[in-house]
């Protein structure tokens, strides 16, 4: 994917190290604007929420520690998942889990994540308001599951359905918001 | 950046969903890495889902990797705030439609509860209604059996008092006579012990069927033939209203008095039978001895007459003579013969004397029955009688 070399924790620079506050200000801005697309990278390989955000959290703190090195103008989303791509290494090296995407797959997934996420136009502010399009009800699983946290199976038993329509209903959900940030992106309303 | 659908399997975001809530089991997991590895669509789609899963995650603000002081940073603010805006209204009309649900639940189960209630009260009602229409019908039936009761109670005192009354009357009264014999006899008042033995008070006597006989303290007989109404007034006295009777008055008893509506008669030693008929008409039959007749007539002389044995005589009430009639010997021989004692025998038997003179003799003599006369003690019998049965007592 066109990684930079590995800057892992190892990698001293003490310019890095003291980011000021305009600095911050510019990483926050940066990040805030691209996260769901290194968030998105991360799930990608992963394949699991917990997962990625375990490592998201982690890549996160190395990148602000290592903004110092970015390169104002360059791409900061493929900085970001280069060092990502790094995390994710670290963490699979520390997390011996079984259930997992095999090499081959994350191999395409990594192949493919950098020109999908890259060449994406997805807006936040189009996310948002595609959310507003939804029924009160699919808000309310998306609340339930995006801001509480609830696992599925803790959502089911709050609404009283089974696991599988819960799994259903997101499926359902995700493909509706996918196919409006589209047609808002293709210059048509919801 | 659409991507086609239909090169997608069916499954294919559900897979994508359990994965990243990592409950994907080996067998699904190796699906959906085969469609990622094998499938571009498949796999491009899977990116694109893991964006909007991320963008949820961002936009919801569970994913706050920053410092609260440099999350105020964060661009689309307005938007962001329209979310939570949204969220929230959601939450409120969530609240509302709850309390709204609560309140019409609450008022539903009112309304059940007071239509229960209603339906309740208006069974309770109704067997109230019936339990006091039984109750009514209770005390009605109750009060029926009281008045049933009491009139019985009434009439069961009415008819003590009047018994004790009619007691008191044949009770209280100085006796008389006594009731010597009987045979089918009943008298007008059952509560009249009619039984032989019974003394009999002076007082009014009505025999309604069968045939008695009443001796008199002072030895008079008198044999009364129902239907018969008399009235005893002493010792040696009585008053024949209706009816037939035959006397035989012994010695001791001389002077013995029968009035009657139209006249008296006094006995004189005899023997005699006397009818008052329902005209009020007196006839007189004298067997034995004489009598002496007196006719009642008011305020005018006394008309009286001796009548001999073989005379008999009739006084009307409206006539002012005694007339003479032929006399009837056997007029009363069924008055004899059924007061007298009955014992079954097994051979004939002679009749040794005549007494009393107007029984009717042949009648008497048969080879099946004996007829002991009172007066015809120590009769010495030609032959053995075997006697079956006899009343109690001595018989030669």
């Amino acid at each position: 994917m066109g990684k930079n070399p590995p800057q892992g924790e190892n990698h001293q620079t003490n310019t890095n190290d003291n980011v000021n506050d305009a600095q911050t200000k510019h990483f926050v801005h940066l990040l805030t604007a691209n996260q769901h697309r290194i968030y998105a990278y991360i799930l990608s390989v992963l394949a699991n929420s917990s997962d990625a955000d375990d490592v998201m959290q982690e890549a996160t703190t190395v990148m602000l520690r290592k903004f110092g090195e970015f390169q104002p103008g360059t791409d900061f989303v493929a900085w970001g998942m280069t060092i990502a791509h790094y995390s994710i290494l670290s963490f699979k090296n520390k997390q011996k889990r079984t259930v997992r995407l095999s090499d081959e797959a994350i191999k395409t997934i990594e192949t493919d994540a950098g020109e999908v996420l890259k060449k994406s136009d997805f807006r936040m502010d189009s996310l948002k308001q595609c959310i507003l399009k939804l029924v009160m009800r699919d808000r309310q699983l998306i609340k339930m599951r995006y801001y509480h946290e609830f696992s599925i199976k803790s959502i089911a038993e709050r609404v009283g359905m089974n696991i599988r329509s819960i799994y259903r209903d997101f499926a359902r959900i995700h493909e509706a918001l996918l196919r409006c940030i589209q047609r808002k992106l293709a210059g048509g309303d919801i | 950046m659409m991507v086609d659908k239909n090169k997608i399997p069916e499954d294919f975001t559900y897979l994508v969903e359990a994965a990243l809530d990592g409950s994907i089991d080996a067998d699904q997991l190796y699906r959906l890495d085969e469609e990622i590895v094998k499938n571009p669509t498949a796999r491009e789609y899977y990116i694109q889902l893991m964006l909007i899963h991320a963008g949820l995650h961002q936009t919801m603000g569970a994913m706050n990797l920053l410092p609260p002081d440099q999350q105020s940073d964060a661009t689309e603010v307005s938007s962001a705030r329209l979310l939570a805006e949204a969220i929230n209204k959601d939450e409120r009309i969530r609240k509302e439609r709850e309390a709204e649900e609560l309140h019409q639940s609450a008022l539903a189960k009112k309304k059940e509860v007071k239509q229960f209630s209603e339906e309740m009260f208006k069974k309770f009602q109704e067997e109230e209604r019936r339990r006091q229409k039984k109750l009514a019908y209770k005390l009605y039936r109750a009060r029926q059996r009281r008045l049933v009761l009491s009139v019985g109670t009434l009439a069961a005192c009415l008819s003590l008092v009047f018994g004790l009354w009619i007691h008191h009357k044949l009770t209280s009264g100085p006796v008389v006579a006594t009731l010597t014999r009987s045979e089918g006899a009943q008298w007008e008042n059952n509560l009249l012990v009619a039984e032989p033995g019974t003394q009999l008070i002076a007082s009014d006597y009505k025999l309604n069927k069968g045939f008695v006989e009443i001796t008199f303290l002072d030895g008079a007989k008198v044999i009364l033939e129902a239907p018969v109404n008399i009235n005893l007034k002493n010792t040696n006295q009585m008053f024949l209203h209706s009816g037939k009777l035959a006397a035989n008055i012994p010695p001791e008893a001389y002077g013995f008095r029968v009035d009657t509506p139209s006249a008296s008669l006094i006995d004189l030693g005899t023997e005699f039978g006397l009818n008052v008929t329902p005209d009020n008409s007196s006839e007189f039959h004298v067997f034995k001895g004489k009598v002496s007749l007196k006719k009642n007539k008011d305020g005018s002389r006394e008309i009286s007459q001796i009548i001999n044995s073989g005379q008999a005589r009739r006084i009307t009430p409206d006539s002012d003579e005694i007339q003479k009639i032929q006399l009837s010997r056997y007029a009363f021989n069924k008055s004899w013969k059924e007061v007298l004692y009955f014992i079954r025998t097994s051979s004939s038997v002679e009749q040794v004397r005549e007494a009393p003179v107007s029984l009717e003799r042949n009648r008497l003599e048969s080879s099946s029955k004996l007829r002991l006369i009172h007066e015809q003690q120590n009769v010495t019998l030609d032959k053995e009688v075997n006697i079956i049965s006899a009343i109690p007592g001595t018989h030669n």
